[in-house]
């Protein structure tokens, strides 16, 4: 059997291109998505706002610069396509004014900065919370589960449920700010 | 409780609101407010948001509990309701308990979830596996070098035989020039290495794992010939003669010679161009002969043969490998046909004509959301984007149906096609082949598009609906929307116990034209559920009753009512339509969809 390499070399379909896109993509999705929610606070429009973007980002993959910020990249891209979202939409559609757009908006960049270990103290947040609390969770977010089918396994109102999962939510961000305190970020 | 913790937890409130949509008037004006006015208050809302970004992305490693939910789940404590709880809650947190943890989620070693165990024994038992064809393979390897060893050591002597018997002729005087000629040519025959017989060359690839870690993974690299066993990934080679085969994993191969291998297990497809006419496969139980064509070819573990010819034709010996030769024993030949399809049995010569299936291998370079689709092994997997993908299979188009392009693939910049349906009676109609394929149990998924109808009246449009003709004669379960863009799911259970047939509807949600949606439905013995954009949208549960089965599947078409008919539909495009034999799970369906979000 003959195991004599050539040199170094790269597939032609296995593209370099898609290689990166895709490693850049998935280090700055999170910092990108959290922009666009801060702005847009629906799940719905955000993913489509996310999807979107991340179209753009692929066909436009040949203007971007490598070694230059692709995250900043992504959110002028993003920032684009919310404006044009905003501008389509009516009033009473948009969940957030003008006024506080603007203001979130500097804030928004700034914290996202840090999202991906936010995200990962949070999972160990998670493994602490109570057996009924994480169940409500699983079925929330892991199973995703409407809150509304959820409120009919459990015999409980809309209210209650969506009650209970605000409270879970303060008590995870407690969690990770505490962490963030202790690891001297805060 | 402090002012900020007041405000956190109206604003945690606010947030789950506004995600939800459930959001009412007021309480968005307080939030707007809020982020407005109060600085403190924007750290929580993008605290808030955080922590829903990663609740998005809950991982499974954080659920300390079994997946498997009981129908009826249990209730949640009187002192969870409201706010008072909350307010407890905070008050507690407040009094220096950081979080409440439960005694036995203490870090000691958990009990495995039924699940969890499977797992382990199947990694245990793949592992013990691969101990053992590694043993095989060092064996074989080993009887391979003794014999190829043993191969040359008659050639040399045979050479030098013939040489000697042709030097007898000469005179004595000669005679001697030419045993000095022999022993000279013995010792060359003796010393001269073995060329290396590279017979291809590696000219693509895909996440290469070999058995073997040395042999190549980068472009270029030369191959020769030795059982290679490929665990993971694609690669495609290309014989020096130049044919061009693609091998998917897992796959054992020899590349005998630069027009000849042995696939000994697992799936390839090859190309042979005129020049590389007469290019020659074996397996254990056939050998198939290239006439300048396109084929695929599947060894399964029992040693049985499937042969696929999308192009040209081939000649099918079947037969036993003779060991010791190499050779087919008690050989039985045909020709197979573009479109045709056949099976060596194992053990026998006996060939069997299948149901040719264009779609089950894979002839160039997987992209990202083709690896995810195929990584869970989808009895039918259609990527629309070969003209011959569809007409030479078992799809029937009507009136304007066609391939059209929808933009360019990840990747390759070639251009990624769906399937136009559903415009002035245009319809495509999927009539198998459904053998194998779940009755009970199995998952149907797909990307959908869909235009705005323009005539108002046409108040309801089917996207696509699978029909039981040969069981209960009815439409077994459909996807449709109205002009209101609200989407429907609507299928028929079938109890065996009873015998009775049950029609179920529900409204899925809103969704928007001209916007690519990812589509899946799974179904076992008890639930139906469906995904779209890698999300639940629904789940219906229908105790001992199961899904009605499908005999064809009718792709965009019109919508089909018993009374009326077909009604015409809209423009609509199907993009990636899979089939699976089994429900995939609420994460795996979450990673095929984010793997080909760049459609």
């Amino acid at each position: 059997m003959v195991k004599q390499q050539s040199q170094p070399n790269q597939f032609p379909n296995s593209n370099p291109v898609v290689k990166q896109f895709l490693k850049l993509i998935t280090s700055g999705q999170y910092r990108i998505y959290g922009y666009i929610l801060s702005l847009v606070p629906k799940s719905d429009d955000a993913d489509d706002l996310m999807q979107e973007t991340t179209i753009i980002m692929w066909e436009k993959f040949n203007e971007y610069e490598e070694g230059t910020n692709f995250v900043a990249w992504g959110i002028s891209i993003a920032r684009n396509l919310i404006m044009n979202y905003r501008k389509k939409q009516k009033s009473s559609y948009l969940y957030l004014t003008d006024e506080a757009i603007e203001i979130i908006e500097a804030e928004s960049v700034r914290y996202m900065e840090d999202l991906e270990h936010r995200v990962s103290i949070l999972q160990d947040c998670i493994k602490k919370l109570s057996k009924k609390d994480n169940h409500l969770i699983m079925l929330r977010y892991y199973q995703n589960e409407p809150v509304k089918a959820i409120a009919q396994s459990f015999g409980k109102k809309i209210k209650t449920i969506y009650k209970s999962i605000s409270r879970i939510q303060f008590i995870l961000m407690r969690c990770v700010r505490r962490t963030l305190l202790e690891e001297g970020i805060l | 409780m402090t002012k900020e913790e007041n405000i956190a937890a109206e604003m945690s409130e606010l947030v789950i609101l506004s995600l939800d949509k459930t959001i009412t008037p007021e309480k968005k004006k307080r939030l707007n407010e809020l982020i407005v006015s109060n600085p403190k208050a924007r750290k929580i809302y993008l605290d808030c948001l955080s922590v829903q970004i990663g609740l998005k992305h809950i991982s499974s490693i954080s659920i300390n509990q079994s997946l498997d939910i009981p129908p009826q789940l249990e209730q949640l404590p009187s002192e969870m309701d409201g706010i008072a709880y909350l307010e407890e809650l905070v008050e507690q947190e407040k009094n220096g308990k950081a979080i409440e943890v439960e005694e036995t989620a203490e870090p000691v070693e958990r009990v495995l979830t039924e699940e969890e165990c499977e797992a382990k024994i199947r990694a245990f038992l793949r592992e013990e596996k691969a101990i053992d064809e590694q043993e095989r393979r060092l064996e074989e390897e080993a009887r391979c070098k003794i014999r190829r060893r043993e191969l040359r050591r008659r050639q040399r002597a045979h050479r030098a035989r013939t040489v000697a018997a042709k030097v007898k002729k000469y005179s004595t005087i000669g005679a001697m020039a030419a045993v000095g000629m022999v022993l000279a040519f013995y010792l060359y025959a003796l010393l001269m290495p073995v060329p290396p017989a590279s017979v291809a060359k590696l000219t693509d690839g895909l996440d290469i794992k070999w058995a073997d870690p040395g042999l190549p993974t980068e472009l270029d690299g030369l191959l020769g010939p030795g059982l290679m066993k490929l665990e993971e990934g694609y690669v495609e080679i290309t014989f020096d003669e130049g044919a061009r085969i693609i091998l998917e994993a897992p796959t054992e191969i020899n590349l005998e010679k630069s027009n000849r291998a042995f696939l000994k297990l697992g799936k390839l497809s090859a190309d042979v161009p005129i020049q590389a006419r007469g290019f020659k496969i074996d397996t254990p139980t056939a050998s198939i002969v290239d006439i300048g064509t396109e084929f695929g070819l599947h060894v399964k573990e029992d040693g049985s043969s499937d042969i696929h010819v999308f192009k040209g034709k081939i000649s099918l010996l079947a037969g036993k490998i003779d060991d010791m030769v190499g050779n087919l024993l008690n050989k039985v030949e045909q020709i197979v046909e573009a479109g045709q399809a056949r099976r060596v049995i194992a053990g026998s010569s006996k060939i069997q004509d299948i149901h040719f299936v264009q779609t089950g291998f894979v002839k160039t370079m997987p992209l990202p959301n083709e690896l995810a689709v195929r990584k869970n092994d989808p009895a039918i997997y259609y990527r629309f984007n070969e003209k011959e993908e569809i007409l030479s299979d078992t799809f029937e188009l009507g009136g304007r149906a066609e391939i059209v392009s929808v933009g360019l693939d990840l990747g390759k910049g070639s251009t990624n096609c769906a399937l136009k349906v559903g415009q002035s009676d245009s319809f495509a109609i999927f009539d198998g082949p459904f053998q194998g394929l779940p009755q009970k149990a199995g998952t149907l998924m797909m990307w959908i598009w869909y235009e705005q109808p323009d005539d108002k009246e046409d108040n309801e449009f089917n996207i696509f609906s699978t029909m039981d003709e040969s069981h209960h004669n009815v439409q077994s379960s459909s996807i449709h929307a109205d002009i209101n863009d609200k989407l429907f799911f609507e299928y028929v259970t079938f109890d065996e116990d009873s015998g009775e047939l049950s029609n179920h509807e529900c409204e899925i949600m809103m969704l928007k034209p001209a916007r690519w949606y990812h589509i899946a439905i799974t179904f076992d013995r008890h639930n139906t559920r469906v995904y779209i954009n890698g999300n639940k949208v629904g789940e219906h549960y229908h105790g001992s009753a199961y899904l009605g089965s499908w005999d064809k599947i009718y792709l965009g078409t019109e919508y089909y009512d018993l009374e009326v008919g077909f009604i015409s539909g809209t423009v609509i495009m199907i993009d990636e339509l899979a089939i699976y034999t089994q429900p995939l799970s609420p994460r795996e369906i979450e990673e095929i969809y984010w793997s080909a979000n760049m459609k």
